[in-house]
């Protein structure tokens, strides 16, 4: 890396707390969030990995009895600001679930619709926005002459490819990709990683793995979540390869297998 | 024991048919597409009894069904948890109301509203027991059935399609309008065809409101006029008449397997929807 | 901004709808005991009718209710019990699928045809007169869906594993049904029976040809002629007569207490509903 990335996502003293119990999911978390690269998040089950990325596009907000403290910030300005619109906010910060989810309808429909919707895509550049998604996440070849067939008919591995295109119709500036490959055989995954590393140079990316050899293969920085307490607490941070293969915190090395 | 019970069930639809084959045979075709009705001349014709239910039900379904939807939308996708149980008890106590207290409403309330209704607007009728007053009857009794049906039905799309699509941009409305309903689009289908079989079935807050007069023409303004549903007709005193008169017999049996086929016909094909979501999952 | 016009709007009238509904059914509960209470009194729930309904009570008309309910329940249950072990237990696939369906279209049955058909059986075939056995045994077939359908309901959310571990323990199946799916279904046994209470209770159209009758009857002694008073006929055949203003307060009292008892016995099921749809939905 010879330029040095500014940060386009920072966040500070994210703790985030269930109301009725009072468990905290996430304790005073802080990140930095570079530009065009990729940020991986790893760590084990249950330490908020998830819950993390729908802070930053404040998912979070349609989780009843949440609070939510400290502070996003996108760009300089701060998510939770009094002008933000968290539905515009939303199509500018993508995500992708485990789970692909495919909406009622064509291919070409789940692609578009959304976009329709909020007015970035018409009648004039609908084909040009299909085709261009489509080709991003690595699926037009593969559906170029049945865009109208139903989307359900798609293969697991497609689908989640249709959803990623579905995203990046939207133009977002940042993606959030919750365990893309979970729900994945070998040859989507693979698929599907050189689709996240082909996007990397035009937007920010975020990838919650539990994978550690998927986030040596994708990511440029590494941010590791750990449980403590019962609440995900951020242990370790910075560059990738340092993160793996010499990491300072006793529960990094744990995750990683480097014994001590 | 459960053969028992379905001997029953088998015994009645032979008796049914059984039953309905002497009248059929007598008018043929006639009796669905005739509207005189003399019993005593021997003439069935069952077309304006035909048309009474269908306009009754019709009229309640328009009525019910966007209030009912728009309800459940509000219980199923905009309250929270607590306000959901509280209204869908209150939807469900609603549904359980025994017709025959809908009835007494109707005839000493609804009555009187529609009476008042037919002189601001200048509609010529003799009474308030009219067609129109049974179904607007009707769609407060069917509307909690609906709504509560509707209500599980959205609550059937699965959590991650919302998800999606909010992440995705969307507003709350759009999520529901374009992803949640048409997702749950057979199952909603599925509860409007079961508030369908309700209304068409439903005798005794129909027989109150609705007039019970035979031989009407099969028309717009009729809906302002007294009208006969098949129910009505059943549960009427020709049933008891009836009895002695074979023809007469039958007749009124083939009224009631008509009511029972297109009843039953509504109950299925909301069941194969039902059964279609769970495949397509 | 017109997107968020439009989810104003539709958040609006989706409240507005669902405010309606909610009010609708508090109005007709209120209208119902508040027209209702001035007629209640204790001598109206004891005393018999009199003048035709415009005076008196309805003692007879809450025994004839009670004994066709009553009758009902004691026939549906065991029937409706053995259904529901017969489904979760012994029948293949196909036959339980059928049989689900026949279940379907008996609970989507106009109540008016069950009375056709009671009408048809007991007195055309049997040549019995009015009797409260017919009307409690054609209640009963009636309702019979909605207990089973509850009852298999929770049955089936009991784990796989516990029906798994009573075979391992080497018991039959006889023994698995008595000593581990009869008493953890019973709970959606007796939220069907109650829901099969409040609806026989309130149904004329089943009991008005086989049954009931509107005054004369007091309490049965035999079986094949010997007809009943209830609730839901009283207050149909009132309602034939509104005009007449000396029958409103009977109509309303009557009412009252079918509404009442309904709304209570089905309020009853709630807790036990949600718990079993908590319970399902875990799975």
């Amino acid at each position: 890396m010879t330029d040095t990335p500014r940060d386009l996502i920072t966040v500070r003293n994210l703790s985030v707390r269930v109301r009725g119990t009072g468990r905290m999911l996430l304790r005073d978390v802080s990140l930095d969030v570079p530009q065009h690269r990729i940020t991986g998040i790893i760590g084990p089950s249950g330490a908020g990995k998830s819950t993390l990325l729908k802070c930053i596009n404040r998912l979070i907000d349609l989780v009843p009895s949440i609070e939510v403290t400290g502070e996003v910030r996108l760009d300089g300005h701060d998510i939770r600001g009094r002008d933000v619109d968290p539905d515009d906010l939303r199509r500018r910060i993508g995500i992708v679930f485990q789970q692909p989810v495919t909406f009622h309808g064509t291919i070409r429909r789940n692609v578009t619709f959304a976009a329709r919707r909020i007015g970035l895509v018409d009648r004039h550049n609908e084909e040009q926005v299909l085709e261009e998604s489509l080709r991003a996440a690595n699926l037009w070849d593969e559906v170029k002459d049945r865009l109208t067939h139903a989307a359900h008919t798609l293969s697991v591995g497609q689908q989640q490819r249709l959803a990623i295109a579905r995203t990046l119709a939207g133009s977002p500036d940042v993606l959030l990709m919750d365990e893309p490959t979970s729900a994945l055989d070998a040859a989507s995954t693979a698929i599907v990683e050189r689709t996240i590393l082909g996007l990397r140079k035009s937007r920010t990316i975020i990838v919650v793995t539990h994978q550690l050899q998927q986030a040596r293969r994708l990511a440029d920085f590494l941010a590791c979540l750990c449980s403590q307490d019962g609440s995900g607490t951020l242990v370790e941070s910075g560059k990738c390869e340092t993160v793996l293969l010499a990491p300072r915190h006793a529960e990094t090395r744990r995750l990683v297998g480097i014994a001590g | 024991m459960t053969g028992v019970v379905c001997l029953a069930v088998a015994g009645a639809l032979l008796y049914l048919a059984a039953g309905s084959a002497s009248a059929l045979r007598a008018e043929g075709w006639a009796f669905f597409t005739t509207s005189r009705w003399f019993y005593r001349d021997h003439e069935f014709g069952a077309a304006s009894m035909l048309f009474g239910s269908a306009a009754v039900a019709v009229l309640a379904l328009i009525l019910a069904v966007p209030v009912a939807i728009a309800a459940a939308v509000f219980m199923s996708e905009m309250c929270s948890r607590r306000l959901r149980v509280a209204m869908k008890v209150a939807v469900e106590l609603l549904a359980g109301i025994p017709s025959v207290v809908y009835g007494l409403l109707g005839v000493l309330f609804l009555r009187d509203w529609m009476s008042r209704a037919f002189e601001r607007f200048e509609v010529d009728a003799l009474s308030a027991d009219t067609l129109l007053t049974a179904g607007v009857l009707l769609a407060i009794m069917v509307l909690p059935t609906i709504a509560t049906l509707a209500d599980d039905a959205l609550q059937g799309v699965p959590k991650a399609a919302r998800e999606a699509s909010r992440g995705l941009g969307l507003t709350r409305a759009e999520t529901i309008s374009a992803v949640v309903v048409p997702r749950a689009a057979p199952a909603l289908i599925g509860a409007v065809l079961l508030g369908f079989g309700r209304a068409v079935g439903e005798t005794i807050a129909v027989f109150l409101v609705v007039g019970r007069a035979d031989n009407r023409a099969l028309s717009l303004p009729a809906l302002f006029d007294a009208g006969q549903t098949l129910t009505s007709k059943l549960g009427g005193s020709e049933t008891n008449i009836a009895v002695g008169d074979p023809l007469h017999t039958s007749a009124m049996i083939s009224l009631g397997m008509v009511l029972l086929l297109v009843v039953l016909a509504a109950t299925f094909a909301a069941d194969a929807l039902r059964r279609r979501i769970a495949e397509v999952r | 901004m017109r997107r968020r016009l439009f989810d104003l709007v539709f958040t609006v009238v989706a409240a507005l709808a669902a405010i309606g509904a909610v009010t609708l059914f508090l109005a007709i509960l209120a209208v119902v005991v508040y027209r209702g209470f001035d007629a209640l009194s204790w001598r109206f729930l004891v005393e018999d009718m009199r003048a035709a309904g415009a005076e008196g009570g309805i003692v007879y008309q809450i025994a004839g209710t009670f004994i066709l309910v009553l009758t009902a329940t004691l026939t549906a249950v065991p029937l409706a019990a053995g259904a529901g072990i017969w489904l979760a237990m012994y029948a293949k696939e196909g036959a339980r699928r059928s049989f689900e369906s026949v279940l379907h279209a008996v609970n989507g049955i106009p109540s008016i045809v069950f009375g056709l058909i009671g009408f048809a059986f007991f007195f055309d075939l049997l040549q019995w007169k009015k009797s409260w056995l017919a009307g409690g045994l054609l209640l009963a077939l009636m309702i019979l869906p909605t207990l089973v359908v509850a009852f298999v309901e929770k049955l089936r959310s009991i784990p796989r594993e516990t029906i798994d571990a009573a075979f391992g323990l080497g018991l039959r199946r006889g023994d698995v049904v008595r000593t581990v799916l009869l008493p953890q279904g019973a709970a959606g046994l007796v939220t069907g029976t109650l829901l099969g209470i409040a609806r026989a209770a309130g149904e004329t159209a089943p009991i008005m040809f086989t049954a009931a009758i509107f005054s004369g009857a007091t309490v049965p002694r035999a079986v094949a002629d010997s007809p009943v008073l209830a609730l839901p006929y009283h207050i149909f055949v009132l309602a034939q007569d509104s005009f007449d203003p000396a029958m409103r307060s009977g109509m309303w009292g009557t009412a009252a207490v079918l509404v009442v008892l309904v709304t209570c016995v089905s309020a009853l099921a709630i807790p036990l509903r949600l718990k079993i749809a908590q319970e399902a939905a875990r799975d």
